[in-house]
Order: C-alpha cells, then sequence, then structure tokens
C-alpha cells in the first residue's frame, strides 16, 4: 500500500515540471505583438482616426510590471499628444505652451524608445521585433515633425504687436550672419534680448542681450559654426525661433521663424578604383570647404590637411609595400565652419602588376646551328629569368638573348616556359610566358633532296637485286614477294595436284584452317570441328588427295569435284 | 449446499448503493458537462439559471422553442437524426447558442448556412482576460464585453448572418500558429461571432473551445443574459449522457426530464432487496 502511495506521489512529482513548462508557454508575454499595437495606436493618434477610443482601449492592457510601468508612461505621453494635437489644431482653447510641447516631443521618444527596446529584448524572434520597432521610430519621427508645426503654429501666434522683427523667415547655413531689424513701436530706449533656439526642444543657439529705441535697430547675429553646433545638434534641417524680448519699461516680445540646415557632408570621393602600389592618386573631395580632412588607408593614415575650397583634389601615395586586394579607403572630414563632416570609407582594389617582360622569339627558325635565338628583357626590375624546356631548367642571365637546342628532325617544335621573377620587394608580381619556335633543320632538308633524286631511281632499276636483297633480309620485310609465292603455290597446286588443289580450296570455302607444316593432313582432319554429314564426305576426299599424293594409281578430277559438290549440298 | 448468508446479500447492497452514490455525487471532470464544478464543466450556468437538460435530442419536441434557448454543446457528434430535431426545434423559433473549435464550419453547413473561418487563433496581448489566448471581444448590438478562449476569427459569412461580436483592433490571428505576433499575420479588430436567422428561429455561432465554461461565466453572463432575452436556457448534455456514469450522474443530480431512469434503477435494487430479504426470511 505504502509503496503504491509512493509511486503515485513520484509520479505526480515527475508530471509537475511537464505541465508548468506547458503553462509557461502560454503565459510567456507576446512583445512583438505589443510593439505592433503600439505602432497602430500610435498611427492612430497620428491620424486622428478614432484614436481616442483606441487609446482608451489601449491604456487597459494588463501587463506584468516593468512593462506595464513603460507602458503607462506612453499612454500618458500619447494622452498628452492627443491634447496637445487637438488644441493646436482643432483651435480648442490653447493650453498647451512651447515649453510643454517641447517637453513632450523630448518624453515621447524617451519613453517610446525605452519601452520598444524593453519589448524589443523580450521577443521571441528578436528579428521581426526589430522590424516593427523600426516601424515604431519612423512613426516617432513623424511625431516630432507634427510637434515642430504645433511649436511653429504657437510661437506665431503668441507674438506681440509693439515691436516687429525681420525678416519673417530666412534659410540660414552654419556661420551665417544674420541682419534682424526691430522695429520699436513704444518711445524710449529698451533693455532686451534676442535668443535663437532650436526646435525641437528649444537648444539655444545664441543669446545675446540687446539695447534698442524707436525705429528699426539693426543687430547682426552671428550663426555658430558647424564645428561648434555639433556638438548641440545632429544633421538635419530645423526651425531655428529669434525670439526677441523686451523688458523695461514695457514688456514686449516678437518671433521670427528661420531655417538652419546643418548637414552631414554628403560626401563624394573621387578616385580610381584600381590602384598599384606606390601609385600616386589623386582624389576630389566635394563638399569639403572649411574641413579638416584625414584620409586613411586601412587605418595608415595618407594624407592630413585643411580643405579650403569645395572639390579639393587631394593627392597621396598608396604605400610600396600594399599588399594586392581590396583595401578601405576612408576619408574624414572634422567639423568644419559650414558643415558636420562625415566619413565615407571607399574600397581600393590594389593590384600587383605581372612584371613587364619582352620575349621576342621567332615563329619559324631555318638555322644550320641548332640553337634558337630568344631575346627575353624584363623591363621592372627582375632578380631572375629562368627558362624551362623539356630537355630541363636553365637560369639565365638577367636579360638578354637565350638560346634553345633545336632537334635534329625535319620539322621540330621547340617548346620553353620563360618565367621571370621581381627582385624582393617590388611592386610585380613574376611573370610567365610561353614560346613555341618551329625549327626546320636544313641538314635533314638536304638529306631528304638526296635520297630523292639519287636513291628512288637506283631502286627502280634493280628491282631484282632490290627484291632478292629484301628476300634475303625476310619475307615479311617484302610484302610484294610474300603475296607473290602464295600465288605461285596455288598455280602449283591446281596444275600438278587438282585434287589436293581443290581440297584446300574447300577448306578456305568453309572457313577452316588450313593444314600446318608440323602436322598431317590426317592429324590437321582430327582437330576440325565438323558435323558427321559433311566429315564423312570430307573424309572421303582426304583419302582422293592422299591417293593423289602418295599413290601411283592418281585418283581422277571429276570424282573429287562430285565429293565436293556434294559437301556443297551438304552445307547449304 | 449450505444457503448464503442473508448478511452477504445486506453487505452487497449497502456496498452497492454506497459506491453508487460516491459515483454520483463525486464532481465529474467531463467537459462541458453540468455536474463538473472545474474550470471547464458547465455547473455554473446550469445552476445560475435552473436550466434544463436534454440527454436525448428527442426531447428537443418537448420543449417550448419560442421560450427557450438551447446552449449546443455536442455539435462534434450531432448526427443526421439529432439535426432534424435541431432544425425542427429552430423552424418553430427557438434559438441555439453554440461555440465549436474543430469543427466550425460542419454545423453551420448542415444546417445550409456558410461560414469561413481563419486557418489560424485569434490572440490579443492588449484586449485580455489572463492570458492572449483568452481574448476580450466586444458586441456592439449589445454593448457587452465577452472573454473567448483560443478563438477562430471569421472571415465571412454567407446571407442571414450578421457579426455580434468583434474583437479589438490590437487581436491578430495567429496563422502560423507559434503563438506569437509575427510579421505578415493580420492585427485588426475581427469579426468572432456571428448570429443567423434561421427560419424562424436563430442560430449564434462563436468559434471558440469556451465560452460558458465555469471559468468564463461570470464574464460572459452578460452576453447571455443579453441574448437570453429572458428565456428558460436548456442545455445539450447528449453527448456527456452517452458516458454511463455520466448519465447517472445526470440522472441523479438534474432537474432533467428523464429523472425517472434513476426511479427506475433505485426501483428495481430496492425490489430485488426485498425479493432476497422475503426469500431468505
Amino acid at each position: 500500500m505504502t509503496k503504491l502511495a509512493l509511486a503515485v506521489l513520484l509520479a505526480l512529482v515527475l508530471s509537475l515540471p511537464l505541465l508548468s513548462l506547458d503553462r509557461a508557454e502560454e503565459t510567456g508575454l507576446d512583445c512583438q505583438a505589443l510593439i505592433a499595437s503600439l505602432y497602430k495606436v500610435m498611427e492612430a493618434s497620428l491620424s486622428g482616426n478614432n484614436s481616442a477610443g483606441l487609446l482608451d482601449l489601449y491604456s487597459k492592457a494588463v501587463l506584468p510590471p516593468p512593462v506595464s510601468q513603460l507602458h503607462g508612461r506612453v499612454v500618458e505621453d500619447l494622452a498628452d499628444l492627443h491634447d496637445v494635437l487637438n488644441s493646436v489644431f482643432n483651435e480648442s482653447s490653447v493650453a498647451a505652451t512651447l515649453e510643454h510641447v517641447a517637453d513632450l516631443s523630448k518624453r515621447l521618444r524617451t519613453d517610446v524608445e525605452s519601452y520598444v527596446k524593453t519589448l524589443t529584448a523580450c521577443s521571441l524572434d528578436k528579428s521581426s521585433a526589430s522590424l516593427y520597432s523600426e516601424r515604431v521610430y519612423t512613426l516617432l519621427d513623424r511625431v516630432d515633425s507634427l510637434l515642430n508645426q504645433a511649436m511653429v503654429y504657437l510661437a506665431t501666434s503668441s507674438s506681440s504687436s509693439s515691436i516687429k522683427v525681420y525678416p519673417s523667415s530666412q534659410t540660414l547655413a552654419p556661420g551665417d550672419t544674420v541682419s534682424f531689424k526691430i522695429v520699436v513701436l513704444e518711445e524710449g530706449v529698451f533693455n532686451g534680448s534676442i535668443v535663437l533656439a532650436v526646435l525641437p526642444g528649444l537648444a539655444t543657439l545664441v543669446s545675446e542681450e540687446i539695447l534698442v529705441s524707436t525705429g528699426v535697430n539693426k543687430i547682426d547675429v552671428s550663426i555658430p559654426p558647424a564645428s561648434k553646433l555639433s556638438g548641440v545638434l545632429t544633421a538635419g534641417r530645423y526651425i531655428v525661433v529669434a525670439h526677441v524680448v523686451i523688458r523695461d519699461p514695457i514688456n514686449s516680445s516678437a518671433l521670427s521663424l528661420l531655417t538652419l540646415d546643418l548637414y552631414t557632408n554628403n560626401l563624394t570621393v573621387n578616385v580610381p578604383r584600381v590602384v598599384r602600389p606606390g601609385e600616386l592618386v589623386s582624389a576630389s573631395i566635394v563638399p569639403a570647404e572649411g574641413c579638416f580632412a584625414s584620409i586613411l588607408l586601412d587605418r595608415d593614415v595618407v594624407f592630413e590637411g585643411y580643405l579650403r575650397e569645395e572639390g579639393a583634389v587631394v593627392t597621396f601615395r598608396i604605400p610600396d609595400n600594399a599588399a594586392p586586394g581590396t583595401h578601405y579607403l576612408e576619408v574624414r572630414l572634422e567639423p568644419g565652419f559650414r558643415y558636420l563632416g562625415g566619413t565615407v570609407s571607399i574600397p581600393l582594389l590594389v593590384e600587383r602588376p605581372e612584371i613587364p617582360v619582352v620575349v621576342e622569339a621567332p615563329t619559324v627558325y631555318v638555322g644550320l646551328s641548332n640553337a634558337i635565338p630568344v631575346l627575353v628583357r624584363a623591363l621592372g626590375n627582375a632578380s631572375r629569368i629562368v627558362v624551362v624546356t623539356s630537355s630541363g631548367e636553365r637560369e639565365v642571365s638577367n636579360e638578354g638573348i637565350t638560346y634553345l637546342n633545336g632537334g635534329l628532325g625535319l620539322f621540330d617544335r621547340v617548346e620553353a616556359v620563360i618565367e621571370v621573377y621581381p627582385a624582393e620587394g617590388s611592386v610585380y608580381q613574376p611573370t610567365v610566358h610561353r614560346v613555341s619556335v618551329l625549327y626546320i633543320n636544313p641538314l635533314t632538308l638536304l638529306s631528304i633532296g638526296l635520297a630523292v633524286t639519287f636513291v628512288f631511281p637506283l631502286l627502280a632499276v634493280h628491282e631484282k637485286g632490290v627484291y632478292l636483297a629484301l628476300k634475303r633480309v625476310g619475307s615479311r620485310g617484302g610484302g610484294r614477294s610474300l603475296l607473290r609465292g602464295v600465288s605461285r603455290f596455288r598455280d602449283y597446286l591446281s596444275t600438278h595436284l587438282p585434287v589436293a588443289g581443290l581440297y584446300y580450296r574447300l577448306l578456305m570455302e568453309l572457313g577452316f584452317r588450313k593444314p600446318e607444316a608440323q602436322e598431317t593432313l590426317r592429324e590437321h582432319f582430327a582437330s576440325l570441328r565438323i558435323n558427321t554429314a559433311i566429315k564423312s564426305l570430307l573424309w572421303r576426299l582426304l583419302l582422293l588427295v592422299e591417293r593423289e599424293l602418295y599413290s601411283r594409281d592418281k585418283p581422277k578430277r571429276e570424282e573429287a569435284e562430285s565429293v565436293v559438290r556434294e559437301i556443297r549440298n551438304a552445307e547449304t | 449446499m449450505p444457503r448464503p448468508s442473508p448478511l452477504l446479500f445486506v453487505m452487497t447492497a449497502f456496498l452497492l448503493l454506497t459506491s453508487l452514490s460516491v459515483l454520483v455525487v463525486a464532481p465529474s471532470n467531463m467537459p462541458e458537462s453540468v455536474v463538473n464544478t472545474g474550470e471547464d464543466g458547465l455547473s455554473m450556468l446550469y445552476s445560475e439559471y435552473n436550466a434544463a437538460i436534454i440527454l436525448r435530442y428527442s426531447e428537443l419536441e418537448r420543449l417550448d422553442p419560442k421560450n427557450t434557448i438551447l446552449v449546443l454543446t455536442s455539435v462534434s457528434s450531432l448526427d443526421s437524426n439529432g439535426l432534424k430535431y435541431v432544425a425542427d426545434y429552430l423552424a418553430k423559433g427557438g434559438s441555439v447558442v453554440m461555440w465549436v473549435d474543430n469543427t466550425t464550419e460542419e454545423f453551420p453547413s448542415l444546417l445550409n448556412l456558410t461560414i469561413t473561418v481563419y486557418n489560424g487563433t485569434l490572440l490579443d496581448e492588449v484586449s485580455k482576460h489572463g492570458t492572449r489566448f483568452e481574448p476580450v471581444v466586444f458586441s456592439r448590438p449589445l454593448n457587452v464585453s465577452v472573454v473567448l478562449e483560443k478563438s477562430r476569427p471569421i472571415e465571412s459569412w454567407g446571407p442571414g448572418g450578421e457579426c455580434i461580436l468583434y474583437s479589438s483592433p490590437f487581436s491578430y490571428i495567429d496563422l502560423n500558429g507559434n503563438g506569437f505576433y509575427d510579421p505578415g499575420e493580420p492585427m485588426d479588430s475581427f469579426c468572432v461571432g456571428v448570429a443567423f436567422r434561421y427560419l424562424n428561429g436563430t442560430v449564434f455561432i462563436i468559434p471558440s473551445s469556451n465560452i460558458f465554461v465555469n471559468n468564463l461565466f461570470s464574464l460572459n453572463k452578460d452576453f447571455l443574459d443579453e441574448i437570453r432575452g429572458g428565456r428558460e436556457v436548456v442545455i445539450d448534455q447528449t453527448a456527456q449522457s452517452r458516458d454511463l456514469l455520466e448519465y447517472l450522474r445526470l440522472a441523479a443530480s438534474t432537474r432533467g426530464y428523464n429523472s425517472f431512469i434513476l426511479v427506475f434503477l433505485l426501483g428495481t435494487l430496492l425490489a430485488g432487496g426485498v425479493f432476497v430479504v422475503r426469500q431468505r426470511f
């Protein structure tokens, strides 16, 4: 009983982790869905389409603690955004202030970013989560621009009428000097200030105390150069609010909206993409005015200096020891007067050229000497030249004429490989040339000519002598004599031994081998594989042949022919 | 052969009765059974409305269709004979509410109603009760919210149908079944419940694994009240009653039309006991 209870308990304990795992799968938060939901609610906020209802539903989401706090903050910001956009664009009571909108813009970005980062971190599929977070960030940029518009609206709607500022709008570049005309309508001399601040966030660019009097006052304000702005702003196009405030004795303010272009140099560098070690390379850099440039080739500085004008041409040298392959040329521009600078990386292919070599070899060479001259001249700094032929390897002096050996044949194709190695540390790489020369040996040519002229007529005249000589050498040597011998033997048989002739012919007709010299006709017959019908007939013919060969009583030819006919009939 | 002791008979009868009572009284674990007090039982639905149950489809004939609403739980085991009774019930003006998971499209097609569901579960991480597998959906015409479990959104429905339940705009369809939102999966407000006019009656089809079971009942009671409209609730227990033990439990503990079976069984047992006692003494 106790055992049974223990077994049940054990089974329960074992099944517990499995159960809990199954639950975990279901209870885990779907962070990807939450990012997508955030995107949806933000999009609705921007389009103003049913945004209140959606935000209300969104705010009711029940989430676990770390996420829920971030969620709550984003919901708060979005509700705030909703109010601001409503109050500004739907012209309900203008409750939003410039500072409030600027603060919201900052807050929203921080909150949304930290929420999205947390959600991306807890997502199961990070890549698809980051896909959605990118989309959320894009929306965030749209929110920013919308808030910028809101701020512009607020700025322009709160101007006072006792002073006016000109220009009311102008496009600026870093380092520019702007001439403001401040028209004061009140009588007297006033203290005041002019503040140039950038939207959103209202980061102050310039703040100056001014003294103005009735009428038109000209105030020059210098925009800081890009090198100074780079600490405050990133690249982009900004709306700058020029805020003029006059304090005592009247409190009055006026605004002017300016556009500031602060751009990263959209660097264009013209440089040859394929270079050689030791080569002097020119690169033109646009835009470059007033920037400090440094050019690095794989982290080694090849150029440093100020670029005074646009499209500056910079010359630098590719190191002699640059290895062949792809190197990266990095052009860095420090923030200058007008531009924020930038960096561009260009792949450069460093080529190691083959050592230039001139090889001059004749295609056809006719000469009594079988040494074929070949001119090899290395134009680069060659360390050694190796000529490899079929007969072996041969090293020659640095340059000059080398000789290839022709053979004894009439036409001889001489092939050689000429390898030229560059000197140590040279920019060149070894090169290989192939040489092929057709060598015609005049001595062999002459011998053939002599043979044609003299030997063949002699042979024709003394045919019999040649025949005899050939016979002595062996019948195999003379094909003609062998054929003649066979026909003679056949003639002999047909005239002197007609029956034997018939027998031999029949054997050939039937496809049997002929008797050899060392075997008797009977031995030969015994070795044949014939069917019995033909065998007896052939045996009869064999007896007739034996009679013809050895007996005085020669058989008649007709008798043998009748047997042959019978055999042929039997065969068919 | 010695006669068996009367004590043995008494003991046997006592044991039989005790075990039967224990089995009948012990709660059931059969899903969607009115005697199941667990998460997936319908005991709360049953007790809240003091509902009637049917153990055979033929019992539908005895119901007053105009004053009842049938909660159909046995869609997957509905045969042509049962279907005939359901169709008759609807024709006479009855209302049927059903939730289905795996056989979502089968039952409506039996009644010649067309409904197409998406091939994926509806999840919602924002508008949910507990986990995203229990989305909170809304009924616009009835102005109530409903919690579903592993629901499947309806892609389209045929003529005579009207969508009565919509999911939140943050709900999405888990098309690949991994339980998470993936790029390409639609996130929108989907229809999750349709009401069809069928002959003189109404069929409510909600493709969800659960809706009125005990753990969701209190959340969805308002919805049922709205569609019930004061009518009596009749719970279909035909599939559950196929299990003999469950049948006995249902017969013993419900106000069904079939409690005479229990009376008959007990009567038989009592008669047997009396017979044995009279034989012996």
